[in-house]
């Protein structure tokens, strides 16, 4: 009733540009994709190909002829020359892997059920364990800017025995981590304002931080994880290992998923889009404004739950 | 009952005592109104007299140094009209028995400055309010380029978006000031940005002028005397901002009995009544307030009543409240306290009540939101008139802006044997809080000079943001404080002009202001010279000369164009500097002989260095740091040419208005570096507003503008989003290529707006429409997708097709409102 949108087509000059995108990870070979702008409405499959393009690679300012392995504290400049597109360039410094942080684990609500498996004669029982689990994790900054990505995950095992024909025990074994409380941990919150905090932005799934509020010192991140699961039997029990992959990324990396975020989840890019506020624009580190060429270095740690889960059985048991 | 509004006259003669004087006067056919100006003028004396009492009296006057009786009295011979010289009033009332001329013509209406009041039993026979004022003097007259002041009528004249007479965008329609987005009150003075305007009331800063997202302003226009207006020349008196200055009058109340008014209007209601508190003290209370709540109410009770599982909130409302209490302790001295408070609240949100229920499980939430923000403004005064030539006002006043939102979310999981409870709050609070005493002395040394001088000091509390959060889940209780920023400011400012009228063909108005700001240890300075200069080689035109700097100490950090709660206003610390204005301007000026007519064209150039704005990609940067993390410092200009032809009286008046103009902004940080257009660099505007008083009672207003469409950043090019490997949480796509700021321009812009009074014997309808011919205007560009069908051979499916839209905004919305004098 009081707005109304109509298609249109605008008088404004576009000019396709080089785009370059990389994600460079210390250890690993290099990888670059090379694609070029395009007008928003043309979505040919031939709108954003390159085909006369040359990548060169600059390690540390020597133009690398082979395939160069980057290490942490390279500086990586890759040099995309098209003669019909131009010119474009993006460099990055491969960030230092941070030390392996100080994991502290806490269980609670701990609920374990146990099912017959198989024949009676078998006595192998199917073990359905629940659990809350809260995990301290204590990171050391260290000194300089750095920019943090947290992503965790888990073996599951997904298969079924093969003699086991029944139904209640088939389906996805081990271990299963649950609903990480995004709001529990505030520094996961840090790239969102008060007006997007108010529009009901949340932080769930974003798990990247900066170290602006603990530069040089320690930090604990809070994680609690709910309704964990795991699921083993008395013959077999898989592994219960929560992998921790802390990163240490690229300030390209973190800018780019913060634009991403405002793209998506902030309320910015709506505000632009309707007149009310300046539109958004993708984030690029690269001259032609077009791509994102980000470095990160991983630290893996692994938590393992077995020793819990012997015990929660244990106890279960005794109770039985 | 004879409605009576007292005239309380004088800028430059507010508390001059009357002696004997002569007159210098030669006019043939001119209306009466004009030549009191010249009167005013040269005695300083004030008119005061029922508005229709001009109605077609023309007269003839030639005077040379004749005392000011004498000339009075050649004036009203044969016209019906007696006169009486009280104090500094000249009192116009027509003889008893005296037939009323046959030609009608409209009423003279001029706006008002009121300082002191008419205690005669003369003045209880007075209709409507007539002032004579300097500024009120045609352009020809005076040295300012670029001053207006505005009268309620002409406010209430002006056909605004749901019947809602508003101060703000009363004057849009002036040359030179647009409006900024469709329908919202903002304003842009000569290329500057919407915090560079200083909106005051009675001579007391507000922060806060909006209510509902800017669509009104703050002010209620049933009880405003008269606003000040200046946007090129600028009395010393006022800086603080760097593109206009907006001072609001309130009335002071009735004397003579208690009269008021009370409106009704699709949106709001309003209140107003006036009176005397004994012989010596008036009083004058307003009170507006929206009633969309409860125009809302039964839309929600229906809602509520046809959802089984989710009740609806949703409570909004805007109020104004003014009062004022004026006592005069003897001819020289009247004191005044007076009192504002706007406040906008809303309260949203959404519940789920079936948990209530014995064999309801499952999840439940209850949601709330609630958002108010305003400002609540204190101040007395005294105004003392030491002796014929002095006269000073003295105020103190406490100024505070307040906003402040809660978001309050529950949530439920119901089980038959067990409840989990969750919930978090997050509250924030952003107030300001100014404390200003300030001493205003008026000299009138002699006749030909006037100088105004005074010093004041503002004890300034910034507080941008205190916000905390709190997540209860269980067995955990998570409680949060977002560093606070708190800022106190010490500004002490003082300033001095004189108005020297130079043998009547040359004036100058020279003066100075300068400022002291104190913030975190340091002190920045601002110093502010204004210079207005005329020449009037003729009684019917002039030509003008001004320059004048601004300094501004404090900014806003929007992310909008909306009027937000979430604005914040923040002083200039750290590596930033005051941002200042330096502005030329020239104007040359023409009125007929009879002025009835009148045509203005004004030029101006003006720079402002130190401007502060989001820097490029600020949004990257955490909210946590410090707000000067977000800000880059940088230029800007404006140059342009207003024009604007009048025509005062007669059944059709009204005014064409034409700007042309430039104004753009270069910063290190932003556009890489590249100048770039303003956002509302609108090169051609054009304004028309006509008032047609079809008879006594019926009166037809229009008001059309158009202007070329406003600047806007579109950026029609993307690029493919890297695949980066566990960013998983999003969608991958396509982010949009950056693109030169403001790089596109809007289609032109234009909207006829009418609105009709009717007047009857206890008050008047007002009919409006805005966007009269229904083109609704283009706000922004987008990118977005239409839905189409693709047929193949195995079906047809329906899928988005990327496309460019236009996003368009207000259609023609009707107004009526009723409003009933007493």
């Amino acid at each position: 009733m009081t707005s109304c949108e109509e298609v249109f087509t605008p008088d404004l000059p576009h000019t396709p540009v080089l785009c370059v995108n990389a994600l460079i990870t210390a250890d690993q070979p290099i990888e670059a994709k090379v694609s070029k702008s395009r007008l928003y409405t043309d979505t040919s499959p031939s709108a954003t190909a390159v085909h006369d393009a040359t990548v060169d690679i600059y390690a540390n300012g020597q133009l690398q002829q082979d395939v160069y392995i980057p290490r942490e504290d390279d500086e990586i400049k890759i040099v995309v020359q098209s003669p019909t597109l131009g010119h474009a360039s993006a460099a990055v410094t491969v960030p230092h892997a941070v030390s392996a942080p100080e994991v502290e684990l806490e269980t609670s609500d701990v609920e374990v059920r146990s099912y017959r498996s198989g024949n009676i004669s078998d006595n192998n029982w199917m073990y359905d364990i629940s659990f809350n689990l809260n995990v301290r994790l204590t990171l050391s900054d260290p000194p300089g800017d750095t920019f943090y990505r947290l992503t965790f995950g888990h073996d599951v095992t997904d298969e079924s025995e093969p003699d086991d024909d029944d139904w209640s025990v088939s389906g996805r074994y081990g271990l299963t981590v649950g609903d990480l409380l995004y709001d529990l941990e505030p520094i996961f919150s840090e790239h969102i304002g008060i007006f997007d905090s108010f529009m009901g932005a949340s932080s769930y799934g974003f798990t990247f931080f900066t170290d602006r509020q603990f530069s040089g010192k320690t930090y604990t991140l809070n994680l609690q994880f709910d309704n964990c699961a795991y699921v083993g039997f008395d013959s077999y029990m898989p592994e219960a290992e929560l992998s921790l992959n802390l990163y240490s990324i690229s300030q390209s990396y973190y800018n780019w998923v913060n634009y991403l975020w405002q793209r998506d989840d902030g309320t910015l890019s709506g505000l632009g889009d309707y007149g009310f506020g300046d539109p958004i624009w993708g984030y690029s580190n690269v001259t032609s404004g077009a791509g994102v060429v980000a470095a990160q270095a991983p630290t893996v740690c692994s938590v393992d739950l077995s020793e819990f889960i012997k015990n929660a059985i244990a106890r279960h048991k005794e109770q039985e | 009952m004879k409605r009576l509004i007292y005239l309380l006259l004088g800028v430059l003669s507010c508390v001059s005592v009357a002696v004997a004087q002569n007159v210098d006067i030669c006019v043939v056919d001119q209306p009466a109104a004009t030549v009191f100006r010249s009167i005013v003028e040269q005695t300083g004396k004030n008119f005061v007299y029922p508005s229709e009492l001009l109605e077609g009296i023309r007269v003839t006057v030639k005077a040379n140094n004749r005392p000011l009786k004498h000339v009075l009295s050649d004036m009203f011979s044969g016209t019906g009209i007696e006169y009486k010289i009280k104090g500094n009033n000249i009192i116009l009332k027509r003889r008893k028995n005296f037939a009323k001329p046959e030609k009608i013509k409209p009423p003279v209406v001029t706006p008002a400055e009121i300082k002191d009041r008419a205690y005669s039993a003369e003045a209880n026979v007075l209709d409507e309010v007539v002032v004579i004022s300097r500024l009120e003097a045609p352009p020809t007259q005076t040295a300012e380029v670029g001053a207006k002041k505005v009268s309620p009528e002409e406010v209430r004249n002006a056909p605004a978006l749901f019947g809602e007479a508003d101060v703000i965008k009363a004057l849009h329609s002036q040359p030179g000031v647009t409006e900024g987005t469709e329908g919202l009150a903002g304003m842009y003075v000569h290329g500057g940005n919407a915090d560079e305007n200083l909106y005051m009331l009675d001579n007391v800063p507000l922060y806060q002028v909006n209510h509902l997202a800017g669509l009104f302003s703050a002010f209620n226009t049933d009880i405003i005397r008269y606003i000040d207006f200046f946007k090129s020349s600028v009395p010393a008196r006022y800086d603080g901002r760097l593109s206009s200055f907006m001072d609001v009058r309130l009335q002071s109340g009735n004397s003579d009995g208690h009269h008021g008014s009370a409106r009704l209007g699709l949106t709001s209601g309003a209140f107003n009544i006036s009176g005397p508190i004994g012989r010596k003290t008036t009083y004058l209370v307003g009170l507006r307030r929206s009633w969309l709540d409860v125009l809302t109410a039964p839309f929600v009770a229906i809602f509520n009543s046809q959802a089984e599982d989710e009740k609806m909130r949703f409570n909004y409302y805007f109020m104004d409240f003014n009062a004022r209490v004026q006592h005069r302790f003897s001819s020289r001295a009247t004191a005044f306290v007076s009192f504002y408070f706007g406040d906008d609240n809303m309260k949203t949100g959404t519940e789920d009540k079936d948990y209530d229920k014995p064999d309801h499980f499952g999840f439940f939430s209850d949601y709330r939101f609630d958002m108010h923000w305003g400002n609540l403004l204190a101040q007395t005064g005294l105004n003392y008139r030491f002796n014929d030539s002095m006269s000073a006002e003295f105020t103190a006043a406490y100024t505070r802006f307040f906003s402040g939102m809660k978001k309050d979310d529950t949530s439920l999981e119901k089980s038959s044997d067990r409840i989990d409870r969750s919930r978090t709050v997050l509250n924030t609070d952003n107030n300001i809080n100014d404390w200003i005493f300030r001493g205003d002395f008026d000299w009138h040394p002699n006749d030909n000079n006037r100088v105004r001088f005074g010093a004041g000091y503002t004890r300034h509390s910034f507080l941008p943001s205190r916000t905390s959060r709190i997540y209860d889940a269980g067995a955990t209780y998570l409680e949060t404080r977002d560093s606070t920023w708190a800022y106190g400011a010490n500004e002490v400012n003082a300033y001095i002009e004189d108005d020297w009228d130079i043998g009547g063909k040359f004036r100058i108005n020279a003066g100075f202001h300068g400022s002291l700001f104190n913030i975190g240890g340091t002190t920045k300075t601002g110093w502010s010279p204004r210079l207005s200069f005329s020449y009037r080689p003729g009684e019917d035109w002039a030509v003008k000369f001004a320059y004048a700097r601004t300094t501004q100490y404090v900014h806003q950090l929007s992310q909008s164009y909306l009027a937000l709660p979430t604005d914040q206003w923040i002083p200039i610390i750290g590596k930033f500097k005051p941002e200042t204005a330096d502005k030329i301007s020239l104007g040359a000026y023409w009125q007929s002989s009879e002025g009835n007519y009148a045509v203005a064209l004004e030029g101006y150039y003006k720079w402002m260095d130190n401007l502060l704005d989001y820097r490029d990609e600020y949004y990257l940067r955490p909210p946590l740091d410090l707000w000067d993390a977000q800000l880059c410092s940088g230029s800007g200009s404006a140059k342009g040419i207003d024009l604007k032809v009048e025509k005062h009286f007669g059944n059709l008046t009204g005014h064409i208005a034409y700007s042309l103009a430039w104004a753009d902004r270069t910063f290190a940080e932003k556009n890489g570096g590249r100048t770039f257009p303003a956002r509302f660099d609108n090169r051609h505007t054009v304004n028309v507003m006509l008032n047609w008083k079809i008879n006594d009672k019926v009166q037809l207003n229009a008001s059309w503008v158009g202007h070329s469409g406003n600047r806007f950043t579109f950026m029609n090019q993307v690029w493919d989003d890297p695949q980066f490997d566990a960013a998983g949480w999003y969608e991958s796509g396509e982010s949009p290529l950056r693109a030169d700021i403001n790089n596109y321009q809007l289609p032109f812009y234009h909207r006829l707006d009418l609105s009709c009074n009717v007047k009857n014997k206890r008050g008047y309808w007002t009919f409006g429409l805005y966007n009269a011919y229904c083109h609704m205007n283009t706000v922004a560009v987008r990118r977005g997708t239409r839905d189409i069908v693709v047929t193949t051979p195995g079906g047809s499916y329906i899928t988005g097709e990327p496309v460019f839209k236009r996003v368009k905004l207000l259609p023609v919305i009707p107004s009526i409102s009723y409003t009933w004098l007493f």
